[in-house]
């Protein structure tokens, strides 16, 4: 029973220094989409470790823990799709990009809405 | 026939999972609920009751690759936030979802899995959806392996969605 108590609080540790490094990536990457892949993927991991710790913690809880281990990896990188696809909607640029595909492909990539939207009605 | 009996196997199995009682009884309450369910849901597809057990477990090979790729994700996003200089090469990469069929299920499921690998995030698609653009945390690297990834995905979400995705427009 102490094992898994120990190896629960160490995976459970784990996890919160995880999530401790995707809120350090946000400050220490420069742009919205490199900050995206700290906050979203690092802290998804830490998610998933503290979940592993409360099934070594719980074993009674297994199934539910899987099944929310299973949601959290199924949700967490729609979830940053989308916070990215509103940044490049809303014009936000990648900081000293090596190469762009979009913009050679879009020709209004960048443009914000609101600029969008005011050459529309002019 | 074989849709049905695949969603409502994975419905009642998450019945199962989420109220804690393993009887015949409570499986099959869970197998009803999910035929009920699979029979509202919007889009249905043909898919053979012989595919089923295949298709299980490459579903579940799927998610434990998917697993394995977070950790790895997960620890060198860690090492380059923890380096001295952090070594970004950005960058938006297009990548062609290599689907001639231009399923919205491919195409989604395509863009999460990238998101799911160290580096690699979907934030855009093209109009036609045949089209991904992946930014990339590092282009050297994503840019070898990027489409030959997507091409070994390509053949295990096949196998997932029962080998019969239906076309773009089809209900």
């Amino acid at each position: 029973m102490l094992i898994l108590e120990l190896i629960g609080a160490i995976w459970l540790i784990l996890g919160i220094l995880f999530s401790l490094v995707g809120m350090i990536g946000v400050f220490r990457f420069p742009d919205v989409y490199s900050q995206l892949h700290a906050s979203g993927t690092v802290s998804t991991l830490g998610v998933i470790c503290c979940v592993i710790g409360a099934a070594f913690l719980h074993p009674a809880w297994f199934p539910r823990l899987l099944i929310l281990g299973l949601f959290v990896l199924l949700t967490s990188p729609a979830a940053g799709h989308a916070i990215a696809k509103a940044a490049l909607n809303a014009g936000m640029r990648m900081k000293d990009p090596v190469r762009d595909d979009y913009q050679r492909d879009v020709p209004h990539a960048y443009e914000s809405i609101e600029n969008a939207i005011e050459k529309e009605v002019d | 026939m074989g849709f049905y009996l695949f969603s409502s196997l994975l419905i009642s199995l998450t019945w199962l999972g989420l109220t804690r009682r393993y009887s015949i009884e409570n499986f099959g309450l869970g197998l009803f609920l999910g035929f009920v369910l699979a029979f509202v849901a919007p889009q249905k597809t043909k898919i053979p009751a012989i595919h089923i057990p295949m298709m299980i477990v490459t579903l579940l090979l799927y998610i434990i690759k998917l697993y394995i790729e977070v950790f790895k994700s997960g620890i060198l996003l860690t090492r380059r936030v923890f380096a001295r200089e952090t070594g970004l090469n950005t960058g938006i990469i297009a990548i062609s979802t290599q689907d001639p069929s231009g399923s919205d299920w491919v195409a989604g499921l395509s863009a999460h899995a990238i998101t799911a690998t160290p580096g690699d995030m979907v934030v855009e698609f093209s109009e036609d959806e045949q089209i991904m653009y992946v930014h990339v945390l590092d282009m050297q690297a994503s840019q070898g392996y990027l489409d030959p990834q997507q091409k070994a995905r390509l053949s295990d979400l096949y196998t997932i969605l029962g080998r019969a995705i239906p076309a773009k427009g089809k209900k």
